[in-house]
C-alpha cells in the first residue's frame, strides 16, 4: 500500500527539509510585503533606520557624556558592557523561552511536526536556529549602534569590528539555549498555565533586579565618586563565570587593541556556547515528544475560574454603567485579566516607571533647580505617553478586530454596535488612565511640583489617554482584520501600523506643547509664581481640546464604519 | 430505558491482541491531571476496514486518536501501528500513518501546493509519484482554484482539503481523521467517503472519529463507542444493535448506549 514504508532518510535530511520550508515561508512573506504593500514596507524600513540612527546617537551621547565627566577609564572598564550583556541575556532568555514554548509545545505546528516521521532532534535544531536568528536581531538593533558609537568615541583598529561581531553573535547562542531549556522545564514539570508562569517569573526577576539596582547606592553622591561607589556595590554581576563578563572583557580587549586576549575570550564564549547548544539539542531531542505530551496534559486539564475577582473589580470600576454594558465590560476585563501578555506588559512598563519615580530624589541631578525639575517632569510625561502609545497600538487596537470576527453574535445581542465601540473605548481609557495617571501623580509628588503644574501634568496625561484610546479603538474599527485571530499580527497589519504612526504623531504634538510650556513658562515661574499664566492655561486647554478632538474624531470614523461592517 | 453499559473486557472478548493488526491499542490509559480521559482501552483495527469511533463530547475520542498517532504519550499501555511500537519506533510507525485533525494545521505563508510538497518530501515520496498523486487529488477534491494561494486566505473547508491531500500524498497504510467532513460541501463529502472506501479496499485502514452518525453508518465497517474514557461498544452495526438490544438507526443505538441514568433523549417533535 504505502510506497514510503521503507524510506529511511539520511540523518539531517529532515533538517534540510525543515530549513527549506522555513526559507520558502520567508520568501513568500517578503514577496507578499513587496508586492502587496511596497509603500508600507518602505516606511517600516525607514522607521527601522531612524530607530537605528536614534539609538546610535543616544549611545554616542552617553559615551560622550561619560567622557566629559573625566571617566574615560570607566568606558574602558568592563562595567558598562558587563551590565549591557547581562541585561541583554536576561531579555533574550525570556523572549526565547516564550516563543519556543509556543512553537515546540503549542497545539498547532508542534502537533503537526510531531505527527510526521521527523527526528525530534531535527525539529529541535530548527527551533534552536530560530532562537539564534531571533537573538541576532538584538545585534542588528542594539549591537550595531553600540559598536559604531564605541568606535566613534574611542580610537579602534579595523579588527575591532569583526571581533565585536564575533563576540556578540557568539554570546547570543547562550541565551537562545537557556530560553529553550526554560521552556522545556516548564513543559516537563509545570505544564499548567505555562505562559503565565514564564511571564510572571520574568516580571519578578526583572522587577527584583531593577529594585535591587535602584537601592544600590544609598546616598545622592555626584559624578565620578557616585559612579565608582555604585560600580563597587554592583560588582557582584562581574562574576568571572558569567558569559556576559567574558563578552565584555573580549570587547574591551578589542578596544584596547589586545587581539590575543580578545580572541581568548571569544574562544571561551564560542566554546561554552557550542557545548550548551549540544547539550540543549540532545536533552530536548530526546525528550521533546514526552515534553509535548506533558504540556498538552496541563493545557487540557480544566482550570476552574469562578471569576469573582474580576466581577468585584468590574463593579468597582464601572458601577455606573447600565447592566448590558456592564456585562460587556466584564467580558473584556476578564479577557484582559486572563491574558498574561497584556497585564505583564503593563506591569513591567509601569512597574519600572514606579521604581524610577520613587528613586527620583536620589538621582545625581539637582532637582531643586527649576530647569532640571521642569526637564525631568517633561521627560516623565514623554516616557509615559510613548509607553501608552505602544500599549494601545499593540493591545487596544486588535480588540475590535477580534470582536468583529464574532459579529454574528454581536448582531444577536440587544446592543448597538456603536455602543459596543464606546464600551471598548471606556475599557481602554480606564486601564490606561488609571495606570498612567497614578504614575504621573506619583512623579509630580516626588518632584514636589506646584499644585497648578501637578494638575497640568496629570490632566494632559489623562487627555493623552483619551486621544490614544480613541485612536486605537476608532482606527481598529475602521481597519478591522477579520481573518486573523493573532493580536500581534493584527497589530502589525496596515491599520495597526497606521495607528502606531498616528499615535506617535499625536504624542509628539502634545509633547511639543508641553515642551513649550515647560521651557518657556514653567521653569521660570517656579521661582516667582505658583500658578500658570493665562497663556499657559490657554495652552493646556488647547492640548486637552486636541486630545478630545483626536479621540472623538477617531471614534466617530470608526463607529461609522463599524455600523456598516459586514462579515 | 435500560442502561446498557458494556465493559471493554466483554467487548474485546475472543479477540486477543495481535501485532498483525494495522492499529493495536493495548490497555491504554491517559489522564489529564486528576481527570481520566481514556481508561484501559484495548482496540485492534485491521487492514481493509473503515473504523468509526463515536462518543459524546469529552468522551476521549480525540485523545485516543492522538495517542494512536504518537502526538500524546499514554500513561499506561502500548500502541502499535503496522507492527511498529509507537513509543519505541515512533518514526517508523509514523511513516505508515497519516493524521488529519479536526482543526488542520497549514503554514500561513505557504501555498497549499508548497505545503503538500513539504509533506511529500518529509515522507520521502519520489517527486514524480507525488506529482501524479497530487494531480489526481487536485481534480477529485476540486482544489485547482486555490492551491497556489497562500494558506492564510483559506476557509476551513479549503484547509481540510489541503490537509487531507497532504496526508494522502504518501498513500498511508493507516489514515486517522478527526471529524473528516465538518465544513465540507456535499460533493466533497461524497468524494471523501469514496476515497475512504478506496483506501480500505486497497488494504489500508481508516480510523475516523466523528459526531456525524449518518456518515459513520454509511461508510464504517466497524464502529466503536467510547463514553467517559471507556470503550462501551464495538462491532458492526448489526452487532451493536444486538448489544444494545435496540433496533433502528445508529443514532438510536448510540443514544441508547451512551445515555446516563434517567430518561432518554426524546425524538424531535416528541413531548
Amino acid at each position: 500500500m504505502s510506497d514510503s514504508a521503507t524510506v529511511e532518510r539520511m540523518p539531517g535530511a529532515g533538517l534540510w527539509l525543515l530549513a527549506r520550508c522555513r526559507a520558502v515561508q520567508l520568501r513568500n512573506l517578503v514577496d507578499q510585503h513587496l508586492r502587496g504593500a511596497p509603500g508600507r514596507t518602505f516606511f517600516v524600513l525607514v522607521l527601522l533606520v531612524l530607530i537605528w540612527a536614534a539609538l546610535y546617537l543616544l549611545l554616542a551621547q552617553i559615551l560622550k557624556h561619560v567622557h566629559s565627566w573625566g571617566l574615560v577609564g570607566v568606558v574602558a572598564d568592563q562595567h558598562l558592557f558587563v551590565h549591557f550583556f547581562l541585561v541583554l541575556a536576561v531579555m533574550l532568555t525570556f523572549s526565547n523561552a516564550i516563543l519556543t514554548f509556543g512553537s515546540l509545545y503549542g497545539r498547532e505546528e508542534a502537533g503537526f511536526l510531531l505527527g510526521m516521521p521527523l527526528r525530534a532532534r531535527e525539529v529541535v535544531v530548527v527551533k534552536w536556529f530560530e532562537g539564534i536568528a531571533l537573538s541576532s536581531w538584538s545585534f542588528l538593533l542594539l549591537g550595531v549602534p553600540l559598536m559604531l558609537a564605541i568606535a566613534h568615541s574611542t580610537p579602534v583598529q579595523w579588527y575591532y569590528y569583526p571581533l565585536f561581531l564575533g563576540h556578540f553573535l557568539g554570546f547570543v547562542a547562550i541565551p537562545a539555549c537557556l530560553g529553550l531549556l526554560a521552556a522545556w522545564t516548564v513543559a516537563m514539570w509545570a505544564p499548567r498555565r505555562p505562559l503565565t508562569i514564564v511571564i510572571a517569573t520574568g516580571c519578578l526577576v526583572i522587577l527584583t533586579a531593577i529594585y535591587w539596582l535602584s537601592n544600590i547606592s544609598d546616598s545622592a553622591l555626584k559624578s565620578e565618586e557616585w559612579l565608582q561607589v555604585v560600580f563597587k556595590q554592583i560588582g557582584i554581576v562581574k562574576q568571572p563565570l558569567l558569559p556576559s563578563t567574558w563578552t565584555a572583557k573580549g570587547i574591551v580587549s578589542a578596544m584596547r587593541q589586545d587581539v590575543g586576549q580578545s580572541l581568548f575570550y571569544l574562544l571561551v564564549v564560542l566554546g561554552n556556547g557550542a557545548f550548551l547548544s549540544w547539550l540543549t539539542v540532545n536533552i530536548l531531542g530526546r525528550s521533546w515528544p514526552e515534553a509535548y505530551s506533558r504540556a498538552q496534559r496541563g493545557r487540557l486539564q480544566p482550570t476552574i475560574r469562578r471569576g469573582w475577582f474580576t466581577k468585584v473589580v468590574c463593579w468597582g470600576l464601572f458601577f455606573y454603567l447600565p447592566k448590558k454594558l456592564w456585562l460587556a465590560m466584564l467580558k473584556d476585563l476578564r479577557g484582559f485579566a486572563r491574558d498574561a501578555r497584556q497585564w505583564s506588559q503593563m506591569l513591567i512598563m509601569f512597574g519600572l516607571l514606579v521604581i524610577y519615580v520613587l528613586n527620583l530624589r536620589r538621582m545625581p541631578v539637582d532637582l531643586d533647580n527649576p530647569q532640571f525639575k521642569g526637564l525631568v517632569a517633561f521627560l516623565n510625561l514623554t516616557t509615559v505617553s510613548l509607553i501608552l502609545a505602544t500599549f494601545t497600538s499593540r493591545f487596544v487596537y486588535p480588540l475590535l478586530s477580534l470582536e468583529s470576527q464574532q459579529l454574528w453574535l454581536i448582531e444577536l445581542l440587544p446592543i448597538r454596535r456603536s455602543t459596543l465601540l464606546f464600551v471598548k473605548f471606556l475599557f481602554a481609557l480606564t486601564v490606561t488612565g488609571l495606570s498612567a495617571c497614578a504614575v504621573m501623580g506619583l512623579a509630580v509628588k516626588m518632584l514636589e511640583l506646584p499644585t497648578a503644574y501637578a494638575w497640568m501634568n496629570v490632566s494632559i496625561c489623562l487627555g493623552i489617554c483619551v486621544g490614544l484610546s480613541g485612536l486605537s479603538i476608532g482606527l481598529g474599527a475602521r481597519f478591522p482584520v477579520l481573518n486573523n485571530r493573532n493580536p500581534a499580527r493584527i497589530a502589525s497589519g496596515f491599520g495597526g501600523t497606521l495607528n502606531l504612526i498616528v499615535s506617535m504623531v499625536f504624542v509628539s504634538l502634545e509633547m511639543a506643547g508641553v515642551g513649550w510650556l515647560t521651557f518657556n513658562e514653567m521653569s521660570k515661574s517656579f521661582m516667582f509664581s505658583k500658578a500658570l499664566s493665562p497663556g499657559g492655561w490657554l495652552m493646556v486647554a488647547g492640548l486637552l481640546s486636541v486630545s478630545m478632538l483626536v479621540g472623538a474624531g477617531a471614534l466617530w470614523i470608526g463607529a461609522r464604519h463599524f455600523e456598516r461592517l459586514e462579515t | 430505558m435500560r442502561k446498557a453499559r458494556i465493559q471493554s473486557e466483554q467487548v474485546n472478548a475472543g479477540k486477543p491482541a495481535s501485532h498483525d493488526a494495522s492499529v493495536c491499542l493495548s490497555n491504554v490509559s491517559k489522564s489529564y491531571g486528576d481527570k481520566p480521559a481514556v481508561i484501559e482501552l484495548s482496540l485492534e483495527l485491521y487492514g481493509g476496514e473503515i473504523f468509526a469511533f463515536l462518543g459524546p463530547n469529552g468522551a476521549g475520542k480525540t485523545t485516543t486518536l492522538k495517542i494512536t498517532t504518537g502526538l500524546l504519550r499514554a500513561d499506561a499501555g502500548r500502541v502499535w501501528v503496522c507492527g511498529e511500537d509507537m513509543s519505541r519506533r515512533g518514526r517508523r510507525a509514523k511513516q505508515q500513518i497519516a493524521y488529519v485533525p479536526d482543526q488542520p494545521f497549514l503554514y500561513d505563508k505557504l501555498t497549499g501546493r508548497e505545503f503538500i510538497h513539504f509533506a511529500r518530501d518529509v515522507y520521502g515520496v519520489p517527486t514524480e509519484v507525488g506529482e501524479q498523486r497530487l494531480a489526481e487529488l487536485i481534480e477529485r477534491l476540486n482544489m485547482d482554484s486555490f492551491l497556489d494561494q497562500l494558506a492564510e486566505s483559506y476557509s476551513h473547508g479549503m484547509k481540510q482539503k489541503v490537509a487531507l491531500a497532504a496526508a494522502m500524498i504518501h498513500a498511508p497504510r493507516v489514515l486517522v481523521v478527526d471529524e473528516p467532513i465538518v465544513g465540507l460541501d456535499p460533493r466533497t463529502i461524497r468524494v471523501i467517503k469514496t476515497i475512504f472506501r478506496e483506501i480500505a479496499d486497497g488494504g489500508g485502514t481508516v480510523f475516523m472519529c466523528t459526531h456525524t452518525l449518518d456518515v459513520a453508518e454509511a461508510v464504517a465497517d466497524r464502529i466503536g463507542i467510547i463514553n467517559a474514557g471507556r470503550l462501551i461498544a464495538l462491532g458492526t452495526l448489526e452487532e451493536l444493535r444486538g448489544m444494545a438490544s435496540a433496533g433502528g438507526s445508529l443514532e438510536d443505538i448510540f443514544l441508547h448506549l451512551t445515555e446516563e441514568d434517567g430518561d432518554g433523549v426524546p425524538e424531535p417533535g416528541e413531548t
